[in-house]
């Protein structure tokens, strides 16, 4: 599924996708693991709330108001990742290894609409964090 | 239904369970407790909460602003392991239906090294 946050466009897995929720209200966490931007009520638990802007270059303001929200699940736990939009998921062809675009916790990339874009890779980032903190 | 106190420190609000305030009051001449949350300014014009911690009752700064609220069991939501790990002094999200959710601080985990 095609995310952009500022002009950067990104996939997600969509099978991975729980919801996309509109602009929601985070509540922060002192002390928490670099990015992360902090909690959210969701189907009866509280999910982190994760900030890719750093991942896409981190030109993107931080603190700007993002109008989606996905909610994905992973094999860890889930998370929320706020952006600017997203587009309808749609099947593609097999993800090649990154070499058009570049993006940390991207090792492969995809070709949606003619665009090249990293396939975010979830899991590996939410290692790195759990590492982190 | 479990009841809590909400206070604010460092420019957010934080639930704290109520049976766990002993009182919320002045801050008395020549006190200066730590901020409630590390690494948050301690506010100059502090009310002291005095609190029963695992380390015995302790006092924190925390902005005049206290409300008292009542939540059901079911509003209180456990944080992802990604945040418990960093910070455990948080044990739950509050969410209520009529206003803003915030982090509920497990006094157990309040410690003394905690200080700003």
């Amino acid at each position: 599924m095609p995310a952009r946050l500022g002009g950067i466009w990104f996939a997600l897995d969509a099978s991975a996708v729980r919801e996309v929720l509109g602009r929601v209200s985070v509540t922060s966490v002192p002390g928490g693991p670099v990015g992360l931007m902090g909690v959210i009520p969701w189907r009866g638990r509280a999910v982190a709330v994760l900030d890719v802007a750093p991942m896409l270059g981190g030109t993107h303001p931080s603190q700007e108001p993002r109008n989606r929200t996905v909610v994905l699940e992973s094999s860890q736990q889930a998370v929320a990742l706020p952006v600017d939009g997203v587009r309808e998921a749609r099947p593609i062809a097999a993800p090649r290894p990154a070499h058009a675009v570049r993006m940390p916790h991207a090792s492969l990339e995809v070709e949606v609409d003619e665009r090249v874009m990293a396939l975010f890779d979830l899991n590996e980032w939410l290692a790195t964090l759990g590492d982190a903190a | 239904m479990s009841s809590l106190t909400l206070v604010r420190a460092g420019g957010a609000v934080y639930a704290l369970p109520g049976d766990r305030v002993r009182a919320v009051r002045a801050r008395r001449v020549r006190e200066a407790p730590p901020s409630l949350v590390p690494g948050a300014p301690t506010p100059a014009s502090a009310r002291v909460l005095e609190l029963d911690t695992a380390d015995g009752p302790r006092v924190f700064a925390v902005e005049p602003t206290v409300e008292l609220a009542a939540i059901d069991d079911e509003g209180l939501l456990p944080l992802p392991p990604l945040v418990t790990r960093a910070t455990p002094r948080f044990a739950a999200l509050a969410a209520f239906l009529d206003r803003p959710a915030v982090l509920v601080i497990d006094p157990d985990q309040l410690h003394e090294e905690d200080g700003p």
